[in-house]
């Protein structure tokens, strides 16, 4: 959930430039502060701070893996909530109970939208 | 002479000479005064008495005898030779004797020689016999040697007393280096043969042997039969090395032959044996078992018009086989109940004894299981690697349309222009039609592993039934013939029904202007390998849905290619082409198979084979039911109103992947918005009871008011409070328990959207 004194901030994890590109204009233009992420190792600098609301990972960006991802999402900012986008039709059944959301690729863009309101909306699955 | 007399030596003489034709003759030294006894008178018919002239009675031989007989007188005169003479002499009566003359000088007192004397006999009728004798010998002589064998004549002291020509040669030897020598020493490593024993045999007890062995020495076999005879033994020889080895060699292939022939005959290959002219002349058990034709049926036919269709192939292999003398490949060839086998040929070419072609010695296996698996496996392994492949390709063609659909969301967003916005509709639409086939794809390429329950196929054909009666336009009969005793399977029961809806839907399009569709269930019970277009089925039991419509139809090319990734024979834009062949997957990973029958024109049967599951069907009838019957939506829009996003998400994918279209929303007044700006009708809403901002009954009961056509169904864990009365009273169609199934989601949806169907038609 955002803080009251900023606007709430999306990080973008996705190693394909031209998906964070358009994730990055769709979520602007809902008024949010995007961050973007290629890689494991980027998407540990961009929530670093811990001022992150929600992740939209790729399931397969560069690094360490899906699992040590989201790991590295909760322990860094453990309230944001996790959107997993996946060029694939489902997302692993390790992973399913870790996340707030799953989306298939290609997303709608009102999909996309109201997926993204939903969880900044709702607190994260990972707050017992 | 008288009886009383008693005669004295002369006149014993005198008898014995007229008896036995022989006289007395003398010649006196110094006058040459011949003197001849009375029995000399009457052999040579001179006067019984009187003066004899010895040059007249020397007239009596033949001229060119005269001077012999009167050299050896002389010598006996002069010198006291004795001589013993046979000599012609003519009678005074013109008779031609052969006379004996012996003679020897006898001396006076004082040595002197006095006189010639001796005897005279006429042995004309000896001599006669003794030539007789001769001729008869010559001829026989001349006879022998005519004679191709071997004639030895062997004494008592075992000497060779005639050897003919033949003979000599047959013991490496000659005539005369042989006769007058002794067995023993012309063959002395013969000594201890059966043919020196029969010898000794044959001489000592006068019995006929007859021996036939082999003497190494002259590394011959002969057979010598051993005739006794007062001389000795007549031994007739014969070589019989060539004999002996034609016979051998008659029995060894004779016996090689009988040994061949048995293994040719008991072989599991198929052998056949035809001449160049393409008879059949040998046909063994195999062939027999293989073709369907008896040996007597076969031999005598046409090979190529006994089993094969195409005879080009055969024909090329036919002159490869003269060329080379061996060619092997394979052949398509029939058997007599039309079966179609792969031959695995190995063909030699035989020759006669003066090496030209003389038929053609066939091997033949059966290897058509083996080429039907073989493609069964190439085909497998290609869409395996084609699963993974176009795996890859698709998970990345996603991160592709990803951007283009949203960017032309986002163009569509800010565009007033209606031109404009059906061109980014259209752009929409292409992607999304895009990013579909690549979820088709995906699951095609993800393989088929489903669960596998017990199936009731009873009612899995009642529900691919319902959805053709639901999906079938009136133009188009249905028409069932179901076995409603049929066994059960085991599998994925939402997997097989996607398969059946799969081909009812193709039947369905195959028949643009109407026709007949035929479902058809039975068990099946194959005993042979099956062949089919698409799959090798093992033999077993199995249940069989046979779905056929009496549309189009496919040529064979076109039918042979079906289950083939990517093969459509929908126009572009109408099908993925990747329908058929996740089908098959599917059905090949539950044991089964699929084939498919076509006529151009006339119709398509496809046939889903699956095996008869081994444990018996009373076994789990409650599991396995409900899955069995998992209905499927046709792209209704449901949406789906939870707070929880895990419960949200997973009601959302089991309804999209049984065919409907999720909306979502957190909570109601969430529901309310996404209702009203959604484009498309809800179809249906279901909601979850208890929510932060707007829980399920204040959304049911608003909906109620708002939009009274779309049903609701209620979600709740609290089962016994009389929320649930309480609910349905207010505008909730139906009440669905949690924590809820899979099959009771789907049903209930099902049912809630049927009755409102039949509750629409009413009312309208």
């Amino acid at each position: 959930m955002a803080a009251p004194d900023r606007p709430a901030t999306v990080v973008v994890a996705d190693d394909d430039d031209l998906v964070r590109t358009v994730l990055r204009m769709a979520l602007s233009s809902m008024s949010l502060t995007v961050r973007e992420a290629a890689d494991s190792r980027a998407l540990a600098a961009a929530i670093d701070d811990g001022a992150v609301d929600l992740t939209i990972l790729d399931i397969s960006i560069p690094g360490p893996g899906l699992a040590a991802n989201i790991a590295l999402v909760r322990e860094a900012a453990p309230d944001a909530r996790i959107l997993i986008l996946s060029g694939d039709t489902e997302v692993p059944a390790s992973e399913a109970p870790l996340i707030d959301d799953f989306a298939r690729k290609p997303i709608d863009l009102d999909e996309l939208r109201s997926r993204v309101s939903h969880l900044l909306g709702t607190p994260s699955a990972s707050t017992p | 002479m008288s009886a009383n007399e008693s005669p004295d030596g002369p006149e014993l003489l005198r008898i014995a000479g007229t008896m036995a034709r022989f006289g007395g003759w003398s010649v006196d030294a110094r006058t040459h005064q011949l003197e001849l006894s009375a029995e000399a008178r009457a052999i040579l018919a001179l006067p019984p008495s009187g003066p004899l002239d010895l040059a007249t009675v020397f007239t009596l031989h033949p001229e060119e005898w005269r001077p012999v007989v009167a050299a050896h007188l002389e010598r006996c005169l002069t010198a006291g030779e004795p001589f013993d003479i046979e000599s012609p002499m003519r009678t005074t009566d013109g008779e031609l004797l052969t006379i004996r003359t012996i003679g020897e000088a006898a001396r006076g007192a004082d040595g002197s020689i006095e006189r010639a004397h001796g005897a005279v006999w006429d042995i004309t009728a000896t001599a006669e016999q003794r030539e007789r004798t001769r001729a008869l010998e010559a001829r026989l002589e001349a006879t022998l040697n005519t004679i191709t064998d071997g004639m030895l004549f062997i004494d008592h002291e075992g000497r060779f007393t005639f050897v003919n020509d033949d003979g000599a040669r047959m013991l490496q030897s000659s005539v005369e280096s042989l006769e007058g020598v002794r067995v023993l020493d012309a063959f002395p490593e013969a000594a201890g043969t059966s043919f020196l024993a029969a010898l000794e045999t044959s001489l000592t007890r006068r019995e006929r042997t007859i021996t036939r062995d082999y003497y190494p020495p002259l590394d011959a076999i002969f057979e010598a039969t051993i005739y006794p005879s007062d001389n000795g033994v007549a031994v007739y020889l014969k070589d019989v090395t060539e004999e002996e080895r034609l016979r051998d060699e008659r029995e060894e292939s004779a016996r090689r032959l009988a040994e061949q022939a048995a293994l040719i005959e008991a072989a599991k290959d198929a052998m056949i044996v035809r001449d160049l002219d393409g008879h059949i002349t040998y046909w063994n058990r195999a062939a027999a078992a293989l073709y369907g034709w008896s040996a007597t049926e076969a031999i005598g036919r046409a090979e190529h018009e006994l089993l094969y269709d195409d005879t080009a192939a055969y024909d090329d292999a036919v002159a490869h086989t003269l060329r080379d003398d061996y060619w092997s490949g394979e052949l398509d060839q029939r058997t007599r109940s039309g079966r179609a086998l792969v031959a695995e040929c190995r063909w030699q070419l035989l020759r006669d004894g003066s090496g030209a072609p003389e038929s053609i010695f066939a091997v033949v296996s059966d290897i058509t299981a083996e080429k039907k698996a073989q493609e069964a496996r190439l085909r497998a392994q290609r869409m395996e690697s084609l699963g993974t492949l176009t795996g890859g390709i698709a998970h990345d063609l996603n991160n592709v349309l990803t951007p283009i659909l949203m960017s032309v969301q986002l163009l569509e967003q800010g565009e007033d222009d209606a031109g404009r916005r059906e061109i980014l509709k259209t752009m929409e639409g292409a992607v999304k039609r895009g990013a579909d086939m690549i979820r088709q794809v995906l699951s095609f390429a993800r393989g088929v592993e489903g669960r596998r329950v017990e199936v009731d196929v009873v009612r899995l054909v009642d529900d691919v039934v319902a959805y053709a009666q639901d999906v079938l336009p009136e133009s188009v009969h249905l028409d069932l013939v179901l076995d409603t005793s049929l066994p059960a399977t085991s599998g994925d029961p939402t997997q097989l029904l996607q398969i059946l809806v799969n081909l009812v839907t193709n039947a369905r399009d195959a028949m643009p202007s109407g026709g007949t569709l035929r479902i058809r269930s039975s068990e099946l019970v194959l005993e042979d390998t099956y062949s089919s277009v698409s799959h090798l089925a093992m033999p077993g039991r199995y249940v069989a849905i046979d779905v056929e419509d009496s549309g189009h139809g496919m040529s064979p090319e076109v039918a042979e290619k079906i289950f083939e990734p990517f093969f459509t024979t929908k126009d572009i834009g109408k099908g993925t082409g990747l329908g058929l062949a996740t089908s098959l997957a599917i059905v090949r990973s539950h044991g089964g198979f699929m084939q498919v029958y076509s006529e151009l024109g006339r119709g398509t049967r496809f046939t889903v084979g699956l095996p008869v599951s081994s444990s018996p069907r009373a076994d789990s009838p409650a599991a396995a039911r409900p899955e069995a019957l998992l209905p499927r939506g046709h792209g209704e829009r449901i949406l789906v109103v939870d707070d929880e996003s895990t419960i949200l998400q997973i009601t959302c994918q089991t309804l999209e992947l049984h065919g409907y279209r999720t909306l979502r929303a957190a909570n109601g007044r969430e529901a309310i918005d996404v209702i009203a700006s959604s484009d498309e009708p809800v179809d249906l809403v279901l909601t979850d009871m208890m929510m932060p901002v707007m829980d399920g009954a204040a959304l049911s009961a608003h909906l109620e008011e708002e939009h009274p056509v779309i049903p609701v169904i209620a979600a709740s864990g609290l089962n016994s409070n009389g929320g649930v009365a309480r609910a349905v009273g207010m505008g909730v169609s139906r009440f669905l328990p949690k924590p809820y199934t899979t099959s009771m989601l789907l049903t209930t949806v099902r049912d809630t959207l049927l009755e409102h169907r039949v509750d629409g038609m009413v009312t309208e």
